[in-house]
């Protein structure tokens, strides 16, 4: 039973700018206000790309390719993504799902 | 006037400019403002008001607005946080009245997240949460030893991220009471409440049964005075609108009294029904007030009461303020922690506490 | 009519009396009554531009109380009411206008949640405006009193009112409380600035407040619109510096400097973003009044 991560239902109000890639999110469930550096915001988009959820090694796969940036280190790159998806979720911004 | 504004609302709109800015201001201190633009926007009658009142009823509704969602994500996070021990968790007072969209709720400020859990539940429910970011203030040993030994709750928690206080109770009413009700009672009466959202966590919540509901928040209102805010009319409103709600059942007027000998508050109910009567014009089947006139005091006490307690509910003229008021707030406090405590300790802790005032005003704290 | 048409025996009537004196500041009418004799002429020098109104309806009850006669000769002390309780701590007796302008802000930040609060000063020409918001200590006061002895019009010093409707900028011209340093800069900047007098070790230290000037206020009732921000910082003897700031970063600036940002919820972001969305922002370091004022002159 691997755990799939998704982002939950909840819609969010974004406010981006075209020359910024970091954005700033309100969660209207708990009336708080994010911001996301560039990585944090292409990780909440993948996640919200995949209503189904997705999974760690997945999700590392997509963000690997989508950075191309060979001198980040795969392990240190995934202890980074574990630790945003934990952060993610104490906030209710993802969740995770055991699926069969 | 605040009477009349909470009895019936829709006269709110012929209201002179002159009684809207005292209504305004009374209804502020009772904590009263946030229902009556409740009232009053679910009327559609705010456009039929001036401005500036509107501007300071839609002002108190942000704010009540603001609470509610700020502490049912505090509830939603406790439910996240405590998932997998899966605890049995009643909610009580506000967030249960807003979590089961009962009719206290509307325009009802609230400012903490208060649970009951049954006792054997609090310590792994405390250190669950204490490992999942919740803090505890570092209190002085006077006053954990207070909370730990006497008191129905635990010492607050606060998430560290959210300034909310969680406050964990094992009983409705402080264990020093002489007859405190059997929390195995409360908890094998409550009721299942589902969920509206969606995304909320798999932790299952409940309320207590409608009697005993009513029943504290009576309790609260008793057993709560404050020396200077005297007795919460806000209290004594929760209650009516509670007693109206679940008085369409019949059952519910009959159970009532017999719950009040069960959980032993039977002259909390007393007094609260013949104010909520007096003051707030609640109706009651003939046969429930025989019922609870056996619970009366005796009779010179009642007399006092009938003087006391309107004096200590209601609000008075903010620019005239009155010496009678302000000694039946008093009064009534001594008479709460009376109610509380046997007296040795109720010495022990005043004392205590105004000596730590005294103490305090060494290094007066700034305004603002 | 205005607070400086009433003859001094009108004021202290008024002041004394239970109808109270009654002003219009900004968007908010206000009634005050007072037992201090010695507020009356702070206020007619002060307050003197401000309109008296026959608002029945006043936003704030506030009663400045002395001491009782007992405490008058061991120390005495001043204690602003807000309808008859008292929210603070008395202060001396001598800080009696401090204790007055405090208690505002205090009823103001608590109870005007139909609009989004920014901790900002706001200037502006016709409807353009500047929006300066700041922590305390970084200079926003200073450079706000300069601009508005340099032709532009005075919103606001410490509470920038957005309007939920539409976003509009609504003024409340108030008294402008100008630390002691920096007090001499601005008198040799703008020598027609007009100082009450020092009050000295006050919680915010050594102040004197700057009148607000008559025509801002006579204008109390014309909206402006948000058109740059600009974050200022007062650092002693850094050159001067404008630098772009990108919106993010701007955006939060604005959020964490407001009093109700969390209040408002959703609104309040909506709010931001389009008035971020509708500036050009940069952050401002000056220590020289004059080289600050011509930077922004040359921006605008």
């Amino acid at each position: 039973m691997p755990i799939h991560w998704r982002s939950s239902h909840i819609a969010v109000l974004t406010a981006k700018w075209e020359a910024d890639d970091e954005r700033v999110i309100y969660h209207p469930a708990s009336n708080e206000t994010h911001y996301l550096n560039p990585l944090g915001a292409l990780v909440l988009d993948t996640l919200a790309a995949a209503p189904a959820g997705i999974t760690l090694d997945d999700l590392l796969q997509t963000i690997a390719s989508a950075l191309a940036d060979d001198t980040i280190a795969p392990a240190d790159l995934r202890q980074y993504l574990t630790g945003l998806l934990a952060r993610f979720a104490e906030l209710g911004l993802a969740t995770a799902v055991a699926t069969a | 006037m605040l009477l009349n504004a909470l009895r019936q609302p829709h006269g709110l709109p012929k209201l002179s400019l002159e009684d809207w800015d005292l209504l305004l201001r009374v209804a502020r201190r009772s904590r009263l403002l946030g229902r009556i633009a409740a009232d009053l926007s679910q009327q559609n009658l705010l456009d039929q008001l001036p401005p500036s009142v509107v501007n300071h009823l839609q002002a108190a509704q942000q704010l009540v607005s603001h609470r509610q969602t700020v502490l049912s994500w505090e509830l939603n996070r406790l439910r996240w946080a405590l998932a997998d021990l899966n605890p049995p968790l009643i909610l009580l007072k506000g967030i249960a009245y807003h979590h089961a969209q009962l009719p206290p709720a509307r325009g009802r400020n609230f400012v903490d997240v208060d649970l009951l859990v049954p006792p054997a539940w609090i310590a792994p429910v405390e250190q669950r949460l204490l490992e999942r970011g919740w803090v505890q203030p570092k209190l002085s040993r006077y006053d954990d030893h207070y909370y730990r030994a006497w008191m129905h709750e635990i010492p607050p928690l606060r998430h560290r991220e959210r300034d909310n206080e969680v406050d964990l109770h094992h009983n409705i009413v402080p264990l020093t009471t002489r007859q405190p009700p059997e929390a195995a009672l409360l908890l094998s009466n409550s009721v299942a409440v589902a969920d509206l959202s969606a995304e909320a966590p798999p932790l299952p919540v409940r309320i207590l049964a409608p009697t005993d509901m009513v029943l504290h928040s009576l309790a609260h209102l008793w057993f709560d005075a404050q020396p200077d805010e005297g007795l919460r009319l806000r209290d004594l409103v929760d209650a009516a609108d509670l007693m109206r709600y679940f008085g369409h059942e019949a059952e519910f007027w009959t159970q009532l009294p017999q719950r009040a000998v069960a959980l032993h508050l039977e002259r909390p109910l007393f007094y609260g029904l013949r104010y909520a009567q007096r003051l707030l014009y609640l109706s009651a089947p003939a046969a429930t007030c025989r019922a609870v006139a056996k619970f009366a005091p005796s009779y010179p006490v009642l007399r006092v009461m009938d003087i006391l307690v309107p004096l200590a509910l209601m609000p008075e003229h903010p620019d005239f303020p009155r010496h009678r008021a302000a000694l039946a707030r008093w009064l009534l406090y001594i008479r709460a922690h009376w109610l509380r405590m046997p007296p040795l300790l109720t010495l022990r802790h005043l004392l205590y506490k105004s000596w730590a005032r005294l103490v305090q005003q060494v290094k007066p704290k700034t305004p603002v | 009519m205005i607070l400086a048409n009433l003859t001094t025996a009108d004021l202290t009537e008024r002041l004394t009396s239970r109808a109270g004196l009654a002003l219009g500041i900004g968007p908010f009418h206000l009634r005050l009554t007072s037992d201090v004799a010695a507020i009356t002429p702070l206020l007619q020098q002060l307050y003197r531009h401000y309109p008296l109104t026959d608002q029945v309806i006043r936003d704030f009850h506030l009663h400045l109380s002395g001491s009782a006669l007992h405490r008058r000769w061991l120390r005495p002390q001043v204690q602003l009411l807000v309808d008859g309780r008292a929210p603070f701590e008395p202060l001396p007796a001598a800080h009696h206008l401090p204790a007055l302008e405090w208690g505002m802000n205090w009823c103001i930040a608590l109870r005007c949640n139909h609009l989004l609060m920014l901790h900002a000063a706001v200037v502006a020409r016709g409807e353009h405006a500047i929006v300066l918001p700041a922590w305390p200590g970084h200079g926003k006061s200073t450079l706000c009193a300069a601009l508005i002895h340099s032709g532009w019009r005075l919103l606001s010093d410490e509470f920038g009112l957005v309007r939920p409707a539409d976003g509009a900028l609504l003024p409340l011209p108030r008294l402008i409380p100008i630390k002691n340093a920096a007090v001499t800069a601005l008198q040799t900047f703008a020598p027609s600035a007009e100082f009450g007098p020092t009050f000295y070790a006050t919680r915010k230290g050594d102040l004197a407040h700057l009148c607000p000037p008559g025509e801002s206020i006579a204008q109390s009732d014309q909206i402006a619109r948000p058109r740059w921000l600009i974050f200022p910082r007062w650092q002693a003897g850094a050159a001067l510096n404008l630098q772009p700031v990108s919106p993010t970063q701007a955006f939060l600036r604005v959020a964490t400097n407001a009093f109700n940002y969390e209040t408002l919820g959703g609104s309040a972001f909506t709010l931001v973003t389009e008035m971020v969305r509708s500036c050009n922002c940069y952050s401002l370091t000056y220590s020289a009044l004059p080289a600050a004022v011509a930077a922004l002159e040359t921006l605008t």
